[in-house]
């Protein structure tokens, strides 16, 4: 198969070309969608958040200049997105967060697998904002060091920084939950 | 091999940072801490354990995949190619039908106000008969003349 760039993608998308777009979709909703889903901890605002951003995407499309890798764009997009919703959320009543998974658990050995993930994504949700980010773009999406400190738009200091603090609040919350 | 040096202190910060896994530490930094660790398990050896029980638990975290109908709506909301020109004639039908109005109310327009064409062949024809030293009435009566 013929190596296809991201620019060329974008080229052919801008000019309608179905198959650009599918490829488009196909290669980062998926990530976005998750990023998203891991900030908000809601599947239906994830998939709007998503939506809201590849409708970004399809309008910068015409005047795209490769100055960024479309990838870290389009991720960037959808991390500011994700913090606009929090911010809102943040200024209504804390009434309507999620509940939170029975903290009668332990992290590692009595919760059944699907506890233990529900456990987990949840503490994710409820880290401070960039410390989810931080996390689910390096440790759940494999981005690199560089490409999540770009789309964070922060030094990679601030995002080790960051991802050290994650994983430290991470594991206490969980190990908060599993107290008795 | 790498003849970085590194010390104790950052091989514990990529740990705490980026977990257990040395495959997941900076490139740039990776054979340093890997070598380190090799060397000195001991000095590592909580700080892994630790972060291995979180790795665990992230390992498990399922990846999240665009649903069908979210893929249909994002290719649904892309731009669309523009539609394909028709061949054959694309104009209002107003404008061809006013074209052909005015060519009618032209062509009658010019014959109302035209010369009666013999009028300009007469006309023509004295200039030339003029020009060789003739005059149109001299030549009438010589026809009248020989009929």
């Amino acid at each position: 198969m013929a190596f296809i760039s991201d620019l060329d993608r974008i080229t052919r998308a801008a000019a309608g070309d179905p198959a650009a777009v599918s490829s488009l979709v196909d290669r980062y909703s998926s990530g976005v969608l998750a990023l998203a889903t891991r900030m908000l901890g809601d599947a239906s605002e994830a998939e709007d958040v998503t939506q809201e951003t590849f409708l970004r995407a399809w309008k910068a499309l015409p005047g795209w200049e490769p100055r960024a890798k479309f990838s870290t764009w389009l991720h960037r997009v959808a991390l500011n997105l994700c913090y606009d919703r929090l911010r809102k959320r943040r200024e209504v009543t804390m009434e309507f967060l999620p509940e939170r998974v029975d903290p009668a658990m332990t992290p590692a050995e009595l919760l059944d697998q699907s506890q233990r993930v529900r456990a987990v994504e949840d503490a994710i949700s409820h880290l401070p904002e960039r410390q989810a980010a931080a996390l689910t773009l390096c440790a759940l999406q494999g981005h690199s060091q560089a490409e999540a400190a770009d789309i964070m738009d922060v030094s990679v200091e601030a995002l080790e920084s960051l991802l050290a603090r994650a994983r430290r609040t991470l594991r206490a919350s969980l190990l908060e939950r599993a107290a008795p | 091999m790498s003849g970085q040096i590194i010390s104790d202190e950052r091989v514990l910060a990529l740990i705490e940072t980026y977990g257990a896994d040395p495959d997941m530490f900076p490139e740039a930094e990776r054979a340093a801490a890997r070598a380190r660790m090799q060397a000195h398990p001991e000095r590592f050896e909580a700080a892994l354990d630790a972060a291995r029980q979180i790795d665990a638990l992230l390992g498990n975290v399922p990846d999240i995949v665009t649903s069908d109908g979210l893929r249909s709506a994002l290719i649904a909301s892309a731009p669309k190619a523009p539609a394909p020109r028709r061949s054959g004639w694309k104009l209002p039908v107003w404008i061809p039908a006013g074209a052909l109005a005015s060519l009618v109310v032209g062509l009658f327009a010019g014959m109302s106000v035209a010369q009666p064409v013999t009028t300009q062949d007469d006309q023509a024809e004295a200039a030339v008969y003029a020009a060789l030293g003739f005059d149109m009435y001299t030549l009438d009566l010589e026809e009248e003349t020989l009929q």
